[in-house]
């Protein structure tokens, strides 16, 4: 069922897929004619980390909304999918759908910023090893939508301050792997915030979705 | 010989077999909320909601997406496409939902009631937008249902032209 559902994500949201890539690159193509030729690696991440956060916030409020508008969760949920299945496709289908092509998109900004390649991968890592965190709380802003008579950007917003340590911890990530930094405790540290946000986000996203249909 | 109930919501509405019940009531009574709560009971328990089996479910809305054709919706929705229902309502496969008007996009939701196995079906008022010759063609299909064992709840604003047992909301 996670598949057929998965495949069929992928079928109809290929606009906002677009969407996203397109934003990203127009983003860092836009700053390359800034520091073309000065960008450091520090001015480098954080560049990436906006980039990422911009292009997953523009998304996030229409992750649920749309299924929810057009009955696809009605007719989801009367299939007996359970709320933990139609998370688990979401999430997948959120770090494959668009986590990786704006990582993608990432890379080529890197390119246009003649970083070389051991710092882009540098920067990539970060955000790649933080992902689950950052996926988990994308999609319960995008959740917070659904309970709320605001629309758009205003619920995601409110997840801006728990984004800060993922935010923080992932440039310091970024940077240190580059200056070879010792780094299995800065990774150990970066699981552990990718097991806590996935728990609580896991939990409260179940929380909202059951509230929403009460 | 006791019936089988297959669907019991405290002494609001009890479904057999065999049985239709049409719920009724003005715009805002509940009737869509209702329906809802009970087609989505096995995902989301309420209070005093029993069913039995899982149950084919047409909302106002129903998942269709505008820029899939009318024989994707159909497989995602039930793994397979019996070209003879569209045929009966005058549909065609290849049709993008998006192009199609509310009385068809609401008989494409009939098609995947009709096509599904499900021995209980919830239906938010079901002939909204649908032409007469349609409409026609779903009562008798939905008679051929209640005949053979099928079971169903359906909100209505206007009197439902085939036998059943009423709520009013």
């Amino acid at each position: 069922m996670i598949l057929k559902i998965l495949k069929h994500f992928f079928k109809i949201e290929k606009n906002l897929i677009g969407s996203a890539i397109l934003f990203s690159l127009l983003y860092g193509f836009l700053y390359s004619f800034f520091w073309l030729d000065s960008l450091s690696l520090k001015g480098f991440a954080l560049l990436t980390w906006i980039n990422i956060l911009f292009a997953l916030f523009l998304i996030s409020p229409d992750i649920y909304a749309p299924d929810l508008a057009d009955g696809s969760l009605d007719f989801l949920f009367s299939q007996k999918l359970s709320v933990l299945n139609l998370f688990c496709a979401k999430i997948i289908f959120i770090f494959l759908g668009y986590f990786i092509p704006i990582l993608g998109s990432a890379i080529l900004n890197g390119i246009f910023f003649n970083q070389d390649l051991a710092t882009i991968i540098h920067v990539i890592l970060g955000p790649l090893i933080l992902a689950p965190a950052i996926i988990l709380l994308i999609h319960t802003g995008s959740l917070l939508t659904l309970n709320s008579a605001a629309s758009g950007f205003l619920m995601p917003i409110l997840m801006i301050p728990f984004f800060i340590p993922i935010f923080i911890f992932g440039i310091s990530i970024s940077i240190k792997l580059q200056e070879n930094f010792p780094s299995s405790p800065l990774i150990l540290g970066a699981f552990g915030m990718d097991i806590f946000y996935g728990i609580l986000g896991i939990i409260f996203s179940k929380f909202l979705m059951e509230e929403h249909f009460r | 010989m006791t019936k089988k109930i297959l669907v019991k919501i405290g002494e609001l509405l009890t479904l057999f077999p065999s049985s239709l019940v049409v719920v009724y009531g003005p715009n805002g009574s509940g009737k869509t909320t209702l329906l809802k709560k009970i087609a989505l009971s096995h995902v989301f328990p309420g209070e005093n909601i029993q069913i039995e089996f899982p149950a084919a479910y047409l909302g106002h809305k129903f998942g269709t997406k505008l820029s899939q054709s009318v024989k994707d919706y159909l497989l995602f929705c039930l793994g397979a496409m019996d070209p003879a229902y569209l045929t009966r309502y005058s549909l065609k496969e290849d049709a993008k939902i998006g192009e199609l008007s509310f009385g068809q996009i609401q008989k494409v939701g009939l098609i995947r009631i009709l096509m599904s196995k499900e021995p209980i079906w919830i239906l938010d008022e079901p002939l909204a937008h649908v032409d007469e010759v349609s409409k026609n063609l779903f009562l008798e299909d939905l008679n051929a249902y209640l005949a053979s064992g099928g079971a169903a709840i359906i909100a209505s604003h206007d009197t439902f032209p085939l036998p059943h047992e009423s709520i009013y909301l």
